[in-house]
Parts: C-alpha cells; sequence; structure tokens
C-alpha cells in the first residue's frame, strides 16, 4: 500500500475515534466543533473587519473633516456670544453700581456619592456620603441637584451621610415658575413615584405641555432657575386651578451623584414671620 | 502473517501484564507505559501500515484493559504508532540509542494526546502533572532498554544455537 494510502487510513482512522470519543461526551460536542471552526471563523471575521474598517475610513473620513468644520463655526458663534453675555454683564454691573445693587453670592456646588435610594419605605430620599472633612458644616436644608436638575434637598445628616427628600416625596415642596412665561407656583410631589405636581396655576395662565419648568428662588432654600422637569400634561382642576403633571428632570433611576449647593438658605426665623412682626 | 501473529501475542501477553499490574500494583502500571513500547518497538521498522495498525491494535487493547473512555487511548497510540513509523523512514533506527529517543518521545506525545483530548472533551479530570509525565518516559525507555537487551542477546542465543545446530547436522551428514 502507497505511504499517501496510508496517510489517507491514518486520518479516517484519526476521526473516527474522535468522533467515538465526542460521542462519548454529547455536550462538549458542539464545543469541539467550534473549537476547530473557531480559529477559520476568527481570521474570515478579521480580514472582513479589516476591508470593512478601511472602507468606512474612506467615507467617514470626509464626513469627519465636514463636521469638524462645523464644530469650529459653532465655537466661534458660541465665543462671540460669551464675548457679548461678558459684556453686557460688565454693563450692567456698571448701571448697577449708582444704586448699590449687589448680587446675591455665588454658591459653591460639592460633590457627594449617593449610596442608598430608598425605594421601600413610603418616604421618597437618598443618602449621600460627604466628601472628607465636610463633617462640622451644617448641611440641612441645603439643595441638592444633579447635572439634570433640581434633586431635593438635605433633612438629615449624620456623620458624612446625609439624607435628601427627593422632589418626587409627597411632603417635599419646590416653588417654582414656568420658564417660558415666568409665572410662579408650587411643585409637589405625587402618588406617582415618577412625576411632580405643579400647583397654584389659576386657570388662566398660559401652560402647555412641553414648558420647561425651573425653580422661582422663593421658597428660601433652593436657588432659582435650576431645571425641575417638563410639563407633560394640563387639565382644569375644577374652577380655579390647572392641574398639571410634570417628569422631573434629574433622572431618579440612575441616580450615582449629586451636588450639595453650598449656600445658605434663609434664617427659619424669617421665614415663619417671628422676627419681630406683629409686636 | 508471523510478525502479525506474533505481535498479537506480545500485545495479549502485555495487556495481560497490564491488568495484573494494575490490580497488584496499580502504581507501576501508572509509571510504566508497557502499550506505547510495544507500539514504537513495532513501528520503528520503518512500515506506516504496520504502525498504524499495530497502533490502533495496542491501543484498542489499552482502552479494554484500562476501561478509559473507548477510544481515547486508540486516538494516542494510533498517532504514535504511525508517527514512530513515518519518523524511523527518515532516521537511522538501527541504532538503539535513536529508538529510545523516539520511545521517549512517543511516550511523551502519547501523554499530551490523553491529557489535551481528557481536558478538551471534559469527559474526566486528568492531570499527572509534567514530572509524572516525564517520569512516566524514562522509566517507559529504560524498560524498552531492558526489552532492546534482552531481545538482542535472544537474538543472539538463537543465531549461535542455529550455526550449531547446522554445524552438527553437517558432521552428521559426513
Amino acid at each position: 500500500m502507497s505511504e499517501r494510502r496510508v496517510a489517507v487510513l491514518f486520518a479516517v482512522s484519526v476521526a473516527v475515534l474522535l468522533a467515538l470519543l465526542t460521542l462519548q461526551a454529547p455536550e462538549r460536542a458542539g464545543d469541539m466543533a467550534l473549537w476547530l471552526e473557531g480559529p477559520v471563523k476568527r481570521s474570515v471575521a478579521t480580514v472582513g473587519g479589516a476591508v470593512d474598517r478601511y472602507r468606512q475610513y474612506g467615507s467617514s473620513r470626509a464626513a469627519l473633516e465636514r463636521e469638524n468644520e462645523e464644530l469650529r463655526n459653532r465655537l466661534r458663534e458660541v465665543e462671540s456670544a460669551f464675548a457679548a453675555a461678558v459684556g453686557a454683564r460688565l454693563e450692567a454691573d456698571l448701571s448697577a453700581e449708582p444704586f448699590r445693587y449687589e448680587p446675591p453670592p455665588r454658591a459653591d456646588l460639592v460633590r457627594a456619592d449617593i449610596v442608598y435610594v430608598d425605594h421601600r419605605s413610603w418616604r421618597r430620599t437618598a443618602i449621600l456620603h460627604l466628601p472628607d472633612g465636610r463633617e462640622r458644616e451644617d448641611w440641612t436644608r441645603r439643595p441638592v441637584t444633579t447635572t439634570d436638575g433640581l434633586l431635593g434637598r438635605v433633612v438629615s445628616v449624620s456623620g458624612r451621610y446625609a439624607r435628601v427628600l427627593l422632589l418626587t416625596d409627597g411632603a417635599s415642596s419646590v416653588g417654582a415658575m414656568v420658564e417660558r412665561t415666568r409665572r410662579q407656583g408650587i411643585v409637589r410631589g405625587t402618588a406617582d413615584a415618577g412625576t411632580l405636581s405643579l400647583m397654584f396655576l389659576p386657570l388662566q395662565v398660559d401652560v402647555r405641555p412641553g414648558d420647561r419648568v425651573i425653580s422661582a428662588g422663593i421658597d428660601g432654600v433652593f436657588p432659582r432657575g435650576v431645571p425641575i422637569g417638563t410639563i407633560t400634561s394640563v387639565e382644569s382642576d375644577g374652577v380655579q386651578f390647572h392641574d398639571i403633571r410634570i417628569v422631573p428632570s434629574a433622572d431618579l433611576g440612575s441616580l450615582s451623584h449629586a451636588f450639595v449647593w453650598r449656600r445658605e438658605p434663609l434664617p427659619e426665623a424669617i421665614m415663619d414671620g417671628a422676627d419681630g412682626i406683629g409686636e | 502473517m508471523a510478525s502479525a501473529s506474533r505481535f498479537v501475542g506480545v500485545l495479549a501477553a502485555v495487556a495481560l501484564i497490564e491488568m495484573m499490574l494494575g490490580g497488584f500494583l496499580p502504581e507501576a502500571a501508572e509509571t510504566v507505559d508497557l502499550f506505547v513500547l510495544l507500539v514504537v518497538l513495532n513501528s520503528v521498522r520503518g512500515d506506516s501500515l504496520q504502525g498504524l495498525a499495530g497502533g490502533l491494535a495496542a491501543g484498542l487493547a489499552q482502552d479494554l484493559v484500562t476501561s478509559s473512555v473507548f477510544g481515547l487511548y486508540s486516538v494516542a497510540c494510533c498517532v504514535v504508532g504511525y508517527g514512530a513509523a513515518r519518523a524511523a523512514q527518515r532516521i537511522l533506527t538501527s541504532r538503539r540509542a535513536v529508538t529510545l529517543a523516539v520511545l521517549a518521545a512517543g511516550v511523551l506525545v502519547h501523554q499530551l494526546i490523553v491529557i489535551g483530548l481528557l481536558a478538551i472533551l471534559e469527559i474526566a479530570q486528568f492531570n499527572p502533572g509534567a514530572g509524572a509525565v516525564l517520569l512516566r518516559a524514562a522509566l517507559t525507555t529504560a524498560a524498552g532498554l531492558v526489552v532492546l537487551w534482552v531481545t538482542g542477546r535472544m537474538r543472539g542465543w538463537m543465531e549461535r544455537r542455529t550455526r550449531r545446530r547446522t554445524l552438527e547436522f553437517g558432521r552428521g551428514r559426513r
């Protein structure tokens, strides 16, 4: 018998024996086939991927250059708008000088990790882990925001942990206004965890779904102009006020960190009217 | 035909020895691979078909004797038998040292195939370690040396006996 025939016989024998072995481990038969065909498929995929990438590189380069040019133009526009805003600010400062008007001090933000969100109890709260070295500060009643919008306010502190009452809690209330019309009302939590309610907006007020609601800065706690949410529905609630539903700007389903405003709230004595009026 | 029947006879003897070793001295059965020894010594004559057939037969016998996964040792012995025969076609295997080197390589290849197949198929856990594999190769090679020495002595003794009888027959005729 020639060597070639013996070689074929050898290959057939080994293949039959391997098949026999594989039959004794049927759960591995698929893996065995994959093990054999995997490298081939990977090679084909690698070559295909390289060709694809080369083709995409050619077509995407022109698109990237176009996009880059657009972004440069946009940057120039933003830079000129910023320069105009700075100029306007300087002019406003100069105009205000004769009246001795002092703008409110800017608050700085402290980043804190959200370590717990209470989904179990009837209160809707979250717990923040405050940065090191801040234990001595009084954090209560300070506003808390995310990068998307208002989250709530600090209600209690223990060590480096602070409990935040979320906007969606029924006990929470924020002075708010419709950004388009500057009309003010109160935003409160509802029974539905995902929505807020804007209250005390009379029926004659123009308000529409899609209007943005921001904080009004009239409650002594929250600063003005922080996004609260977007109006989703407007219905008439009897004879006096609209029944307005808002979806919060801050995504309460993906909380990871928040910013606490280092801003002194108004003294409660002044807010309660117990500072000498009527005495 | 005579060599095939002789191979079958030796294979039966090896299987019997392995069975007895497995029963009384399981450690010895694990450290010396008589089947591979037989396969390699059968293959080093350089006939690839004989190597393949001998490897297959010895592998099947080893599968039966060791009551392992059927076909596992057959694959290993088949590869070793055919590989040793092909190697013998290219190198000079009449020297004893070369035969022993082929034998040591055969034991290593046999062990690697068995371990690799068991690992890929996940049929059983078998990982003797590099030390045990090398020890097995060394002891099997040593056994091969003994077998080669004994067969060489036997062949010499038989040749002398044949020569002596021939001479006695010649004297008787005169």
